[in-house]
């Protein structure tokens, strides 16, 4: 948990990249300000000139309005336009960082951290730091100077006025603000708690077959009762304390203005304040009661605010793969080789334990074993999604610390179990195996990988959507698009892991046939599960519980 | 009801939603009538107090500190009515809430077959909610600016008819520019959430392929892609901000209008006679009200028409006819023990030419069964399997007096269903769902939801039996952990062994299993199989079979496809006969 001075200096390095816009938005802030107190005066002038006789032009007095009320309007305009653009660059700024970070960061920890969760902190964190930025931290910058003019020129026209009218807010607007506070508070949990409530019923009314034949109907109901009496006395306890803190808000206004006009009224009489010094004091009074309750009111929004920021922050600041410098490795060295590798994903729960072997450069290893035995963390690790606790990796000789990422997954084709399409074209899908790949090499990979038949069949060809909402590809269909991936990918190594649930006989062929061309001319490290793939491996690795239990050149392979 | 349109039925049954709702009623009118007498109050102080001042009258400045007082009482007296305005609504809320979910509980299961899940949660949950919004703003929304408003111009136009006549054209065109101008912000606001919903949908295709764009340079398009729709959002938002900063300089520019230049004239009337300058002061301070009236008259009616269309989606619950008993009427109905003594000892469950569509139509083109005949006899285990769809469910929810067959006739332990009250029905059948439903409670509660009233000892023991225990005991809070949402923390195992274990406790002559096609791992597999064949020990038994080792030691197999019977007979029979059975075996263990 971080301070909120920290959390706030975060976000003002965001809001500091546009300092001209801010300090826009705030000198025209308190322009604004100047402008309502330059009305009173001359408010002031008016009645007093009326009042003497000394008025002069009135041209004059009605020029100074347009001018005021031009550059007041202005003005507002300014406060908010200025405020606003820092908020959404701050908002977009912070966002894209976020999600170039996100790319960065640690599998594990994405593994720890739900996706709904960077999700929500994405979206409805943001945009509440956002509010806070575009609403309040305006406010919270500006009101403090706001208060000092407003100040100043009251006490100016009376200081006993002054401190008369000021005492029933300053009374006040603590048990205010304390209320009003709970009362958020309480209605952050009741939310919390109607929520539950929500999903709890969802419950009930998705289960309806069990609360049918287990003739659940009354116990549940008297369940719902209870949830519903709950929510009902949260939310009357609640309204109690914004009702409380309403009736000191109201209390602090209209006392404060009773008692400016009661005792300025008295000092008029009494010819210590002219009537338009107290017509121009009740016109600025609410002004600077208002200013007064923002702030206190705000404390609160900035509250939540600051939360919001630190959870979003907090993506900012997960840890990022780690990656050395390496971009080529030695030549004549193995293309993998596993030394003494021990891994767990969790603590206690090893999952390889001191794995050694080697896969020579061009050939094919076959890893075998019951599941759940760590094979396809072989893999995982060689991408470097995840680091050994123990032991090292070499890929081409270089140790995978000492290897710039980038570098060393270009030279990996790696192909999962689960292929994973983006919801864009095929074509699309397929060229990001390679930048800026054009037309030709894509039709090229897709003919290699056993597709360009099927995709030529699709209603828009290359360009039908792939994914969740596009036309429904198989699975045999999805898994060679993804191979045509990583054949346009080209790179040295493939890293195979075969897919264990079935498909049909036929593509399970055309998978297979795709797989063979991706294979050829390869290193490959392929966990297998099909018969087929084990006998044309060169050497065949079985693992059990996470050690190697036996390297066997296959000889059935007839290659050495 | 027809949009647009009130009708005196419409209104007595929008009415018929809101139960003891007399002083709810009461406060709505009571409220603006309070508000126009506070402001009046506070007019009617201002006006005195400065005439006060200029006539430097002692005398009249003590009357205005009375009127001051009342003002002060009065606005006290305006939260206490808002509080009790509140109060009202929780409780008329809380009965509503109440009577939905009462209902939705005594709806027929077809009900549930024809609604999505979602959509009647979200008619219990978010269209009540909206209700409350009605009660609490909507309604208000109708009356008070008709009353507030039409009082503050009367009142204004009663303390001076000139500067009355001033404020009024000023409020006037400020509403309608401001209006104008606002207009648009609310398409851009809808605009800018659809960009941004889009922004996030890329967002979770570089999270969900986050692997591929590690592995693949090429995928860095997809980051691009999300950060050019945040960049598009950036750019509506701007728009938007621009539109709203109008609106600002606007509202600043009239604000200054009203409360300096219209009482710089005020000044001048006064010193030319025209109006004493306290009623100027005193009219500017019901501006307010006028200006509220303004803005809101227009939306009036829509709100109103907006109360009835939202109360509509409530009804659309509260309108479905209901079957069986009152939920609150009804005793528990937990098996207590007695087996309903039938005409034929031997049977269990029999099903004689059962024909059934889920419309309830005979000629519908998708019955879902075609005539299916089945017997369990008393204590024996009969595997229903095929392929999904066939008609296998179907059967079970019949069984279950969900619905009503077409044709045909089910009898359970001899007796024909339609002679059995539903909750007489359902004491003698423990029912496994196929997704082990658990309810956001404890485990205990959970496990004795099986049959209300069990002990402790009971709940335990149950548990036991179907292999729960120790898992239990292992959580901190043991029995009385919370399951969570939909069982949520628990795993796929671990809520089918606490389903076994409420199917144990309800210790019910029949029991009906849709067995979980879902993999899990080895272990828990086997102590659900084992939970599994500890419950069906003894028992009338229908199972819906996905697992080879249930099919293989069931009495009677029956083979369904097409809502009909293809095959019966025992495993090793209808392995040799080489038909659907073998096919699906085969297919299964490939």
């Amino acid at each position: 948990m971080k301070t909120d001075k920290e959390i706030l200096k975060h976000i003002l390095q965001y809001v500091g990249k546009h300092r001209m816009l801010m300090l826009v938005a705030f000198l025209a802030g308190a322009m604004c300000a100047g402008c309502g107190v330059a009305g009173s005066a001359l408010l002031k002038r008016v009645v007093d000139g009326l009042s003497a006789g000394t008025l002069g032009d009135i041209g004059k007095i009605i020029f100074m309005c347009v001018c005021i009320l031009v550059v007041g309007a202005g003005c507002a305009w300014m406060t908010r336009y200025a405020s606003g653009s820092v908020a959404t660059k701050v908002l977009q700024e912070v966002k894209d960082d976020a999600v170039i970070h996100i790319t960065k960061m640690t599998t594990e920890c994405m593994a720890k951290s739900h996706s709904g969760d960077i999700l929500s902190r994405l979206t409805d964190d943001v945009n509440r730091v956002s509010s806070f930025v575009q609403d309040d931290l305006i406010l919270v910058i500006r009101n403090p100077f706001l208060l000092i003019f407003y100040l100043l020129y009251l006490l100016y026209l009376n200081p006993l006025l002054f401190l008369l009218s000021i005492l029933p807010t300053l009374i006040c607007l603590p048990f205010g603000a304390m209320l009003t506070t709970r009362f958020k508070a309480g209605s952050k949990a009741y939310m919390q708690y109607s929520a539950d409530v929500i999903s709890s019923s969802a419950d009930m009314i998705g289960g309806i077959e069990v609360v049918k034949s287990y003739s659940l109907e009354k116990p549940l109901l008297e369940d719902y009762r209870n949830h519903v009496q709950k929510m009902t006395d949260m939310a009357i306890h609640n309204d109690m304390n914004q009702y409380k803190g309403r009736a000191f808000w109201i209390l602090s206004g209209t006392l404060s203005s009773i008692v400016c006009l009661v005792a300025g009224g008295w000092l008029c009489i009494q010819g210590k304040l002219t009537v338009g010094g107290l017509v121009a004091f009740f016109a600025l009074l609410p002004k600077m009661v208002e200013t007064i309750n923002d702030m206190a009111n705000r404390a609160f929004n900035s509250k939540v605010a600051l939360a919001a920021a630190e959870r979003v922050f907090e993506i900012l600041h997960t840890p990022i793969e780690p990656e050395g410098k390496a971009v080529s490795g030695i030549d004549d060295a193995p293309a993998i080789e596993f030394r003494d590798v021990s891994f767990a994903y969790e603590e206690g729960v090893p999952v390889l334990n001191g794995v050694s072997f080697q896969v020579p450069r061009g050939k094919t290893v076959a890893v075998i074993g019951a599941s759940g035995g760590g094979k396809s963390t072989l893999l995982r690790l060689l991408c470097g999604f995840y680091r050994p606790q123990q032991g090292s990796i070499f890929i081409d000789g270089v140790p995978l610390d000492d290897w710039d990422l980038e570098a060393l997954r270009a030279r990996l084709s790696y192909v999962s179990q689960h292929s994973y399409l983006f919801p864009v074209s095929v074509g699309e899908n397929i060229a990001m195996g390679k930048l800026s790949a054009n037309e030709e090499e894509i039709r090229m990979a897709a003919e290699a990988a056993n597709a360009s038949a099927f995709i030529s069949g699709l209603p828009q060809g290359y360009d039908t959507l792939a994914g969740e909402r596009g036309s429904r590809l198989s699975g045999g269909q999805i898994q060679r698009i993804s191979i045509a991936r990583a054949i346009l990918k080209d790179a040295p190594i493939l890293l195979l892991d075969e897919a264990t649930s079935a498909l049909d006989v036929q593509a399970e062929t055309d998978v297979q046939k795709a797989l063979d061309s991706l294979a050829k001319g390869r290193t490959t490290l392929v966990v297998a599960h099909r018969l087929s793939t084990i006998k044309n491996a060169d050497y065949i690795v079985a693992m059990e519980h996470g050690r190697v239990v036996e390297v066997r050149a296959n000889v059935a392979a007839n290659l050495f | 009801m027809q949009k647009d349109k009130i009708t005196v039925a419409g209104i007595r049954k929008y009415l018929s939603l809101f139960e003891k709702a007399g002083v709810y009623w009461a406060s709505l009118l009571v409220i603006p009538v309070t508000e126009v007498f506070v402001s009046a109050m506070n007019a009617l102080f201002y006006q005195k107090i400065i005439n006060a001042v200029i006539a430097s009258d002692m005398a009249l400045l003590k009357a205005a500190l009375w009127i001051a007082m009342v003002v002060l009482i009065a606005n006290m007296a305006k939260c206490i009515i808002l509080f009790n305005y509140m109060y009202q609504i929780r409780q008329i809320m809380q009965r509503l809430r109440l009577r939905v979910m009462g209902h939705l509980f005594r709806l027929p299961m077809s009900y549930f077959e024809g609604h999505h899940t979602a959509d009647s949660i979200q008619k219990l949950c978010f269209n009540v909610e909206d209700i409350k919004t009605s009660l609490a703003n909507r309604h208000r929304r109708v009356i008070d600016p008709l009353m507030i408003g039409g009082s503050a111009i009367i009142l204004i136009l009663m303390l001076d008819f000139r500067i009355g006549i001033m404020v009024l054209i000023v409020s006037l065109v400020s509403v309608r520019v401001n209006m104008r101008l606002s207009r648009p912000l609310r398409d851009m606001a809808v605009g800018i959430q659809k960009l941004f919903a889009l922004c996030t949908e890329r967002l979770t295709d570089v999270l969900a392929g986050m692997d591929v764009i590690k592995m693949f340079s090429g995928a860095g398009t997809m980051v691009e892609r999300y950060a050019a729709m945040n960049a598009d959002v950036a750019d509506a938002s701007m728009k938007r901000f621009c539109r709203m900063s109008d609106v600002q300089a606007v509202e600043w520019a009239f604000g200054f209008l009203c409360n300096i230049v219209i009482l710089i004239i005020g000044v001048f009337m006064s010193f030319a006679g025209l109006v004493d300058f306290g009623t100027v002061v005193a009219i500017l301070s019901l501006q307010d009200m006028v200006t509220y009236f303004l803005s809101n008259i227009g939306s009036a009616w829509g709100m109103l028409i907006d109360s009835f269309v939202l109360a509509d989606r409530v009804f659309e619950i509260l309108d479905e006819p209901v079957q069986g008993t009152d939920v609150q009427a009804s005793a528990d109905n937990a098996w207590r023990g007695e087996v309903i003594p039938g005409e034929n000892d031997a049977e269990g469950i029999v099903i004689s030419d059962a024909v059934f569509s889920y419309s309830g139509l005979d000629n519908d083109a998708r019955m879902a069964l075609k005539g299916v005949g089945l017997t369990v006899e008393r204590g024996k285990t009969v595997a229903l399997v095929g392929e999904s769809g066939g008609g296998k469910s179907t059967i079970v929810k019949l069984i279950l007096g969900f619905y009503q067959l077409n044709d045909g006739m089910i009898k359970v332990l001899g007796k024909p269903l339609p002679g059995y009250a539903p909750d007489e029905l359902h004491s003698q059948i423990a029912y496994v769902p196929q997704d082990a439903y658990l309810f956001a409670t404890s485990i205990r509660e959970n496990i004795r939801y099986g049959r209300l009233g069990a002990s402790d000892e009971e709940v335990v023991e149950a548990a036991r039996r179907a292999y729960a225990h120790e898992f239990i005991m292992a959580f901190p809070d043991g029995y009385d952990t919370l399951v969570g949402e939909r069982g949520e923390s628990l795993s796929g195992g671990q809520r089918q062994r606490i389903a076994i274990a409420r199917a144990f406790i309800r210790n019910a002559p029949i029991l009906l299993l849709d067995e979980a096609t879902s993999a899990l791992d080895t272990e828990s597999e086997r102590l659900v199989q084992k939970g599994i064949e500890a419950l069906m020990g003894g028992r009338t038994t229908l199972v819906i079979a996905h697992r080879l080792s249930t099919i293989e030691k069931a009495d009677m197999i029956y083979v369904i496809g097409g809502g009909q019977v293809c095959e019966k007979g025992r495993h090793a029979e209808l392995m040799e006969q080489d038909g659907h059975y073998k096919r699906l075996v085969e297919l299964d263990s490939r």
